[in-house]
């Protein structure tokens, strides 16, 4: 197969060009997104240009403690961005979070590696980072949302789970409704771009392997890999760091803490 | 029953109890009153262990509340409070719910218990075919008042119930609540409720004093 055509800088620059062609349209509809889409075109830019320029280092470099220090610094970025999104109080979660999502995700992303892909090295950055960043997204989204719908569930629904405890529930037993609500929201978008794959759209992955020199049956492998690794990463996190996140959040008389919030 | 000894609490800079010293003996019909906002309703929280005090200790037959011992505590208290959170979407649901958890199960009750206590109340039995959020709100509390009751529950703890439930209901409850097995710890400002329980406490700065009729 051939290598992925390489696109030159003035080739990429216009599609820069062709940009301006649906900032102007929302322009004349009198939108105000012109602001705030130029703003993140920019850190877009950016941002991607210095990873470029970071992962062509570590793609080089290959070395095992630096290729863990990456992982380890995406665990710890993604366990802040979890407890801040989902409105929790950073020193209260964010070891626990950083727990769960290094069960959840970096066990799955070993898994992967040591038993699907197996390549020569098993910390080769070109399988252990990009492999563990789409897990580790994916994860994120979810876990986002299972933490924040569970905590405001049963703090908007106060007088259901004491009443739930009054009637007898113990602790896991009065937050289960709360539990399973907080796990179907965050884990039906991936069920049902499972279900849907490949018919409404072709995922990134695959996309990118085929245009990388891939046959599209070997990218169809790792796309049905990935998926399957993205669904077990994500629940494994969200369960534990629900699971986790539970001890520390009630007080020993099963009531919510208040202070678990970042907004009190 | 319940006792607090020394009992002191304060929220958001407000004084709810003061070094409170009270007794509630098993039997008795004990009304609260005082003015609103001055945590009536906080002081059935404590009982329930759904508030904690800042300072003292509340016993419940002589042994002090704890995380070891709440759940037991819990299951022996009923709280009715305005529009109680009933659960489930049906009212057969909210019935049943209790018997879900684990600490209940083995109890459920049979079909002439649960139409014996809705016909007590007042309920037509074809209300458990109704949605929950369809039923009034007396109707709410006489359906948590009815799965209490199908608990088995002997200590209720009862908050502003009167406001909802026309007379024909309160006399009913006046008819249960009056029996010598039933404690009842009640908040109210309804002069006919004061006037039916046996003793009534005045909540006022923090100080919980016995009102002799």
């Amino acid at each position: 197969m051939s290598e992925t055509l390489d696109i030159s800088i003035i080739h990429l620059a216009y599609l820069y060009i062709l940009i301006f062609l649906p900032l102007l349209l929302l322009l004349r509809e009198g939108t105000n997104l012109i602001k705030d889409a130029l703003f993140s075109l920019l850190r877009m830019t950016i941002q991607l240009g210095l990873v470029g320029f970071y992962l062509t280092w570590l793609f080089k470099l290959n070395n095992l403690w630096l290729n863990l220090l990456w992982v380890v610094v995406m665990l710890g970025v993604a366990a802040g961005t979890t407890v801040k999104r989902a409105n929790l109080s950073a020193r209260k979660f964010i070891p626990t979070i950083f727990l769960g999502l290094l069960i959840g995700v970096g066990g799955t992303t070993a898994f992967f590696i040591l038993a699907v892909v197996r390549p020569d090295s098993w910390f080769d950055a070109r399988y252990l980072i990009p492999l563990c960043g789409m897990i580790m997204g994916n994860s994120l989204r979810a876990n986002v949302i299972s933490l924040e719908r569970f905590y405001s569930g049963i703090r908007n629904e106060e007088k259901l789970y004491k009443t739930y405890l009054m009637l007898g529930a113990d602790r896991n037993e009065a937050v289960k409704p709360f539990l399973q609500q907080a796990l179907k929201s965050s884990l039906n978008p991936t069920i049902a771009t499972m279900a849907t794959i490949g018919l409404v759209s072709l995922p990134g992955m695959m996309t990118g392997q085929m245009l990388g020199g891939s046959v599209p049956l070997t990218a169809i492998k790792y796309q049905i890999a990935i998926m399957l690794a993205i669904f077990i990463g994500e629940s494994l996190a969200v369960i534990l760091n629900l699971k986790f996140s539970i001890r520390s959040a009630f007080t020993p008389f099963d009531i919510l803490k208040d202070d678990i919030f970042r907004n009190v | 029953m319940i006792e607090f000894k020394a009992l002191s609490l304060n929220l958001n800079n407000k004084i709810i109890l003061e070094n409170c010293n009270t007794v509630f003996k098993e039997g008795d019909k004990i009304v609260i009153t005082g003015d609103s906002g001055s945590g009536k309703t906080t002081i059935l929280n404590l009982i329930m262990g759904l508030a904690e005090a800042d300072e003292g200790s509340i016993f419940f037959r002589g042994s002090k509340l704890s995380s070891e011992n709440i759940s037991e505590i819990r299951k022996s208290i009923a709280y009715i409070g305005q529009e109680p959170a009933l659960g489930g979407t049906t009212v057969a649901e909210a019935l049943d719910l209790p018997f879900k958890f684990k600490s209940n199960r083995g109890a459920e009750p049979d079909e002439k218990n649960i139409t014996g206590i809705l016909n007590f109340l007042l309920l037509d039995k074809d209300i458990r075919e109704k949605n929950i959020n369809s039923i009034s709100g007396g109707e709410k509390q006489r359906i948590a008042i009815a799965r209490a009751l199908l608990l088995g529950k002997r200590i209720f703890l009862a908050d502003e119930i009167t406001s909802a439930l026309d007379n024909t209901v309160i006399k009913q409850l006046y008819s249960l609540f009056s029996t010598e097995e039933y404690s009842l710890i009640s908040v109210s400002h309804d002069p006919a409720w004061i006037s039916f329980c046996s003793r009534r406490l005045n909540l006022k700065d923090g100080a919980l004093t016995e009102v002799k009729p």
